[in-house]
């Protein structure tokens, strides 16, 4: 042990500690943006700020989302190693740096650094060999679900039905929330008609009365069409045509809705969506030789997550999706 | 029907807030009805239905938020709008971003200034976490303990290697650069450095510093083996050596439980190199020793502050004078029986400088970290005599938080010991500041009460001594907790040194005469 090489150099070393930037690593990244921050560095906007997430518009127009670590792997997503961005400084209007290392926000002296996080892939959950029968248990099993744990106030309107949990339930408050809840209920039952017709232009106007139609920052009706287009997306359904109609109207009418809700619902036409939607997607089908009841104890945890998206949006998505399911169903049938 | 409505452009609520807010704006006085919701084409076609969609509210675009109220017969719109743009603003008190990182390496690289780890994992995991640290280039506190002494030693001689501190396994408190780690409590800042053993040891000299009037520039923790054989004082070395090194620090102090003497020895040769003043306080050491190695020996952790305060610009400071006529108050209270003291310690070295106190009297006394194996007594073992319990020691801690955040085992062992009618005081401390239980005094007031009502009801006085270790900067602050305990008819004593001062008054004084 010399005098020179003493623990007083780290002693000195944690003396002249300061205040730093904000340097936070990603956990994980959504694979298309590896390769459009490769293709398309540049400066982007703050376009929203959350506690657990904050949306960026990237320099190509996309609009990116910085989740905190406990939410979903997503598309166009980074989950980043943070639990809570409000103490970040970054605020709505602040200009953001997009390269293939680190999202910068200068403003904010912050960094999200992206070497070293895992790239995330949208599993593709392939319906083709799934039967009628299972198709049936998948469906009565996630309405089960949805009558007792869903959310009221969105596309599942009050009063509940007899079972249903009473802190779930919500009667409209008002006039609009009336309102709201028949334009949902007359979309809905509108584009499921149009749906069993395969007629694609009664498809593509019933999904124009719900685009955009609820209070949220992403509507219900569009978290309803977000959970039908989903599984109409996944290989092997036979909802392709309603997939196509609905892919052509999201595409024209970007006006119609917020850009967080159309973005969302763009990528659900290509059947990617949040890593908690499409693991319930696939452990629906997963057990295959059960009854409604023992594949709902299996679906209770995925749709308990599921729920848990916004306010009613992950029920109202789960009641799209379930929509899809019973269609899926019948369209088999028919065949 | 009169509209009013608040339209805040390109403004994003969550779903969650935006329930909030539209249930409480629905709650107002003087609203009918109220609509809160984004400015969609479809959303405006309800308004549109309903005959509410004024001119203002058809501009709103896809990105504005629509406020809509309908207020009712009587109500003033103007009112109205103010509270709610109120509910819009308000947001919940938020803290800085919390950063989380999975590994010590992605730390260490997202931010390259970073010089500390802590590491607080299970023992089994805290060495490899720690070599991590250090081969990042990172000083390390290790909080674990349970970590093989094998593995300390390696962990220190990288450390030493790299010119990193290795402070632990089981160390508790440090205070770098003024801000607490761990368990510490806010202190003055000053001149004085300290390299300690023992955690609580460290605590006390730290407050008795602030409360004379000194204050601390550093305090480096070593973790309570560093001064074993085995071990052989690497960190106290070091923690020497930078201190030495540091402008800031004029006097350093040393605390330990008795080390090793083979290590003693050697750490006491560092003194002479130091180049400032050095007050050695090894509970149990030769003062002799200390003085021949060049330091200032110091006999008790407050003789230790004041040693150091006199050496640091305040040369006349004085401890202040123990009320003696407490003694006197409590002996009369006693009855023959009542003989022996009972100890029930958070702090290690709070119940060891208690203990010793006695043992130096010749006092026989039971305790679970008794050196001499024929005095050791277990956690489940009732007590037997003079009895001082570390109720931070490994055995009550096995599988539960430490007792200065959980005192739940101390408070049952209170009202037990209160049942036993030989017991003439019970000794308690109460350790405030950072890392500590919120209301230390409070949470055990109860306990209290119930104890002396016990030995009350069996005609006895039951004299329970406190003394609470922490400083007016603390939270809570120690005028409130001393006051309480005080209101409770509880004594107080001013320091540690005078908690064992005063247990070995009541014994040699009060009973053995």
């Amino acid at each position: 042990m010399t005098e020179d090489h003493l623990g007083s150099n780290g002693l000195r070393s944690l003396m002249a500690a300061s205040i730093r930037s904000n340097c936070i690593p990603a956990a994980s990244i959504d694979s298309a943006l590896v390769t459009a921050l490769r293709d398309a560095p540049g400066t982007g906007k703050v376009h929203s700020v959350f506690d657990r997430a904050i949306n960026i518009v990237a320099p190509w127009g996309q609009l990116v989302t910085l989740a905190a670590r406990q939410l979903d792997d997503a598309p166009w997503t980074i989950r980043a190693e943070v639990r809570d961005w409000s103490g970040a400084g970054i605020q709505a209007g602040d200009p953001a740096d997009f390269s293939t290392r680190a999202i910068s926000f200068d403003s904010a002296d912050s960094v999200v650094l992206l070497p070293g996080a895992r790239e995330w892939f949208a599993k593709r959950i392939p319906l083709a060999d799934i039967t009628t029968a299972e198709l049936g248990t998948g469906a009565a099993a996630l309405g089960g679900l949805l009558e007792t744990h869903g959310v009221r106030g969105g596309i599942l309107e009050a009063p509940p039905v007899e079972g249903a949990a009473e802190a779930n339930a919500k009667a409209p408050a008002n006039a609009f929330d009336a309102g709201i809840a028949h334009g949902l209920r007359a979309g809905r039952e509108a584009l499921e008609t149009a749906v069993r017709a395969g007629d694609s232009m009664a498809i593509g106007e019933a999904a124009l009365q719900l685009l955009g139609l609820g209070s949220g920052l992403t509507p219900a009706g569009d978290d309803f069409l977000c959970g039908l287009a989903l599984l109409a997306a996944q290989p092997g359904s036979r909802l392709g045509a309603a997939r196509g109609a609905l892919s052509a109207v999201v595409g024209q009418h970007p006006d119609r809705t917020t850009l967080l809700s159309w973005t969302t619902l763009r990528e659900a036409v290509d059947g990617r969506a949040r890593e908690s939607l499409l693991e319930l997607l696939s452990k629906l089908f997963r057990h295959r030789a059960e009854d409604p009841a023992g594949l709902a104890r299996h679906l209770r945890a995925p749709v308990d997550r599921a729920l848990g998206i916004g306010h009613t949006s992950g029920t109202d998505i789960l009641s799209g999706l379930l929509a899809g399911l019973r269609l899926e169903k019948e369209l088999r049938g028919s065949m | 029907m009169s509209v009013t409505a608040v339209i805040k452009k390109n403004s994003y609520f969550d779903s969650v807030s935006l329930m909030s807010i539209s249930t409480k704006a629905n709650g107002l006085d003087g609203v009918e009805q109220a609509f809160v919701a984004m400015g969609t084409e479809m959303n405006k076609g309800v308004l549109q239905n309903l005959g509410l969609l004024t001119p203002e509210l058809a501009e709103a675009g896809n990105g504005d938020l629509m406020i809509v109220v309908v207020p009712s017969a009587g109500a003033e719109a103007g009112e109205i709008i103010p509270q709610i743009e109120e509910l819009l603003t308000r947001k919940a008190p938020g803290g800085g971003a919390q950063i989380s990182y999975r590994t010590i390496a992605a730390a260490a690289q997202a931010d390259p200034g970073a010089n500390l780890a802590i590491i607080a994992v299970n023992g089994a995991y805290a060495g490899r976490e720690a070599r991590k640290a250090l081969e990042n280039g990172l000083n390390v506190m290790m909080f674990s303990d349970n970590v093989p002494v094998e593995e300390e030693i390696a962990l220190k001689a990288l450390a030493h290697g790299k010119g990193l501190l290795m402070m632990g396994p089981d160390c508790g408190t440090a205070i770098i650069n003024n801000v607490a780690l761990c368990f510490g409590n806010a202190v003055r800042p000053g001149t004085v450095g300290i390299v300690a053993a023992s955690g609580t040891g460290s605590q006390e000299v730290s407050v008795r510093i602030h409360a004379l009037g000194g204050g601390v520039s550093q305090l480096i923790g070593t973790g309570g083996r560093d001064l074993s054989a085995e071990v052989g004082g690497v960190m106290m070395i070091d923690g020497i050596r930078a201190l030495a090194a540091d402008p800031k620090t004029e006097a350093i102090v040393l605390v330990s439980k008795p080390p090793a003497p083979e290590v003693e020895k050697k750490v006491l040769a560092e003194i002479a190199g130091a180049g400032k003043p050095v007050v050695v306080y090894f509970i149990g050491g030769s003062e002799e020793a200390v003085t021949a190695a060049g330091g200032t020996f110091a006999a008790s952790s407050l003789d230790a502050a004041l040693a150091a305060v006199r050496l640091t610009g305040s040369p006349s400071v004085q401890a202040p004078a123990a009320d003696a006529t407490r003694i006197d108050s409590v002996r009369a209270r006693l009855t023959p029986e009542q003989t022996n003291i009972r100890g029930l310690f958070c702090g290690g070295t709070l119940c060891d400088e208690s203990m010793y106190a006695l043992l130096n009297d010749g006092e026989e006394v039971w305790s679970n970290i008794q050196k001499n194996p024929e005095f050791v007594l277990g956690a489940a073992d009732p007590s037997r005599g003079h009895t001082f319990l570390d109720f931070g020691d490994d055995e009550f801690t096995n599988g539960r938080p430490h007792p200065m955040i959980d005192p739940s085992n101390r408070l049952a062992r209170l009202v037990e010991e209160a049942k036993d009618p030989s017991v003439a005081a019970i000794v308690m401390d109460f350790v405030l500041g950072f890392g500590a239980h919120e209301d230390p005094v409070g949470v055990t007031l109860p306990a209290i009460t119930e104890a002396k009502k016990v030995a009350a009801d069996a005609g006895r006085h039951l004299e329970i001594v406190a003394y609470v270790l922490g400083t007016d900067l603390d939270t809570p602050g120690l005028a409130a907790q001393t006051a309480a305990l005080e209101a409770a008819g509880v004594t107080i004593t001013s320091s540690s040194t005078e908690t064992g001062e005063f247990a070995r008054a009541i014994v040699r004084e009060g009973i053995k005469a």
